[in-house]
């Protein structure tokens, strides 16, 4: 009896202690929601106004009239569309070749391309940046989308192998003797099967595409390629005198796309991000 | 025995196609990775100028000396150290007790989770921006909040007063990104417990402190180094959030950050190129176990 009510006070206890770290958790969300809703004047007053009576978009069609700010956004979707188009593409492929195929040194060459996701990226810039510079393609969505295959891919390769090799050999062996070419085999069979781990590194990829600073900061220096974060930090922070409420406004309208594919497609979100982690 | 035969034919010619279905792939990793580091490395050793037609000499270890000798680098590497320390206790720390606290059957549970994991969805750079508002000296919420409960008096400089701050800044924004990916990887790991350890562990009289250390960790340690080594991985070559936050001001310049200023600020990318290497070195220690630890996972399944 005494086990029983020391349970329930630990139980009630611990959802104490859970409900508190979500508060505390979603505080910067919600103030990044308070502050783009406000109007210029009503962020630099001390003390800071907790609750909006007076909710304003001004900052949002501020931030929508800027044209700067479209270039980023458009460049940002083209990039990391691109980045899941090519990643998980390519990535189809070379997860087939992996998982259905028998052929010398394969386990080396695939722990070699796990390794590789390991590669420090501030080492590896320096050369794609002579690289790129070289070749002609910096300031491009070409060269950003190429870039970025360096994460994408290899983590595209592994996560669809993974789903792939749930299949047995069995099923695709029989559809090759029933006549079926071995594209068939993967478009029809293991493609159809493996559409949730398919989905989930586009969701990867997407993000890496989306979220990336550090590569287009230094790969992209124009309207016309720059993508939305190097683009928000370096306009706002250095051209304009910091107005939290477009900043804001701005952060809120780049996080939305990964905020609703998160909550949309939860699993599938979890399973790609995690990748490294959780196994299939 | 025809059928067989057939086999053995589609096995030959399979291996071709094999080959082919992974060569673009492998053409772009080389390109984009291997190729990159094999030319970083050998960088850090010559005297390379951006744009420079000639090709560059190769000067031996004299770029390392410089670097060594210099005490910039020892900074980064106790910059990067101290902070990759601190986030990394934070988000294990939290991460499991947040996974421990959702792994029971209560209600809400699952807004609960979904709330926990939404700052996994803010891109790091408007993480590294919020937190820089947050932390304001004049109007930041933070300062507001610890002086309405009266935990300080004056306001903080939280980025600017003194390199304890900023540490502290930049690790707690970084913490609050990262935690949850901690979160729901252990909890993913702890549903794969079976419970009738935990009733056998009752029967023998254990509490929970003891039902932890001897049932639980033991369960899920290869799944808790796999993603502790990733979190290395990760905080280890931050880049994004300092340098949108400090720039590297105030003993924050982590390694990431002196690599990128002396390529792209003072274009001396040799030296940029030791930092890289320093970095690979590093890295390539725990890649190594990393890889270890998902080929012995591998072998149990």
């Amino acid at each position: 009896m005494k086990e029983k009510k020391k349970d329930k006070i630990l139980n009630n206890l611990a959802n104490l202690i859970l409900f508190l770290t979500v508060i505390i958790m979603m505080i910067p969300i919600y103030w990044m929601i308070v502050t783009s809703l406000k109007s210029p004047d009503q962020i630099f007053t001390y003390p800071p106004k907790l609750f909006i009576f007076k909710v304003t978009l001004s900052s949002f069609k501020e931030i929508f009239e800027t044209q700067k700010f479209l270039y980023f956004f458009r460049n940002s979707l083209i990039v990391a569309l691109l980045t899941t188009a090519v990643g998980v593409g390519f990535g189809i492929f070379g997860a087939y070749g992996f998982s259905k195929f028998n052929f010398k040194s394969k386990k080396t060459i695939f722990i070699l391309l796990l390794t590789s996701l390991m590669f420090p990226w501030a080492l590896n810039l320096l050369t794609i940046y002579i690289f790129f510079v070289r070749v002609g393609i910096i300031n491009t969505h070409f060269g950003l989308v190429f870039a970025y295959q360096c994460i994408v891919l290899p983590v595209s390769i592994w996560l669809i192998k993974n789903y792939f090799d749930t299949i047995h050999t069995d099923i695709t062996d029989s559809a090759l003797l029933d006549g079926c070419s071995r594209i068939g085999v993967l478009f029809r069979i293991l493609i159809p099967l493996s559409l949730p781990g398919i989905f989930s590194t586009a969701i990867f990829s997407f993000i890496t595409g989306w979220n990336e600073y550090l590569f287009a900061l230094t790969l992209t220096n124009t309207k016309f390629a720059r993508t939305l974060p190097p683009g928000l930090h370096t306009h706002y922070m250095t051209f304009v005198r910091i107005g939290w409420n477009g900043l804001m406004a701005a952060s809120l309208i780049a996080t939305i796309p990964t905020l609703l594919l998160f909550l949309l497609f939860q699993k599938y979100f979890i399973k790609g991000l995690s990748a490294g982690a959780i196994k299939g | 025995m025809k059928a067989k035969k057939n086999l053995l034919r589609l096995q030959r010619k399979g291996v071709i196609f094999a080959l082919l279905a992974i060569f673009p792939s492998f053409l772009i990793i080389s390109v984009i990775n291997f190729y990159p580091v094999v030319n970083g490395i050998i960088l850090s050793f010559t005297n390379y100028k951006l744009g420079q037609q000639t090709p560059a000499k190769w000067i031996g270890i004299s770029n390392y000396v410089s670097v060594f000798s210099s005490s910039v680098v020892w900074d980064s590497l106790k910059a990067t150290l101290y902070f990759s320390l601190i986030v990394l206790t934070g988000v294990t720390v939290i991460g499991m007790v947040l996974a421990l606290l959702l792994n029971r059957d209560f209600r809400g549970k699952a807004i609960a989770r979904t709330l926990l994991i939404v700052p996994w969805t803010v891109p790091f750079f408007v993480s590294a921006l919020l937190f820089r508002w947050l932390f304001d000296v004049q109007y930041g919420l933070v300062n507001y909040l610890l002086k309405s409960l009266f935990i300080i008096e004056t306001n903080i400089g939280w980025l600017s007063q003194s390199p304890f701050f900023v540490m502290s800044s930049i690790s707690t924004a970084f913490i609050w990104r990262l935690y949850p990916f901690n979160m729901v990887t252990f909890l993913a790991a702890l549903q794969t417990i079976d419970p009738v350890y935990y009733e056998v562990a009752s029967i023998d009289g254990a509490n929970r402190v003891q039902k932890f250390f001897h049932v639980t960790f033991p369960a899920i340690r290869n799944a808790f180094f796999t993603i502790v080594i990733l979190d290395i991985v990760w905080v280890f070559q931050e880049f994004t959030l300092v340098w949108i936050m400090t720039e590297g001001s105030l003993k924050t310049e982590v390694l990431s950050i002196f690599v990128y200023r002396n390529a792209f600020m003072s274009l001396t990318f040799p030296k940029a190129a030791v930092g890289g290497t320093l970095y690979f070195v590093l890295l390539l220690v725990f890649a190594v176990i990393y890889i270890r630890l998902l080929l012995r996972v591998e072998s149990e399944e």
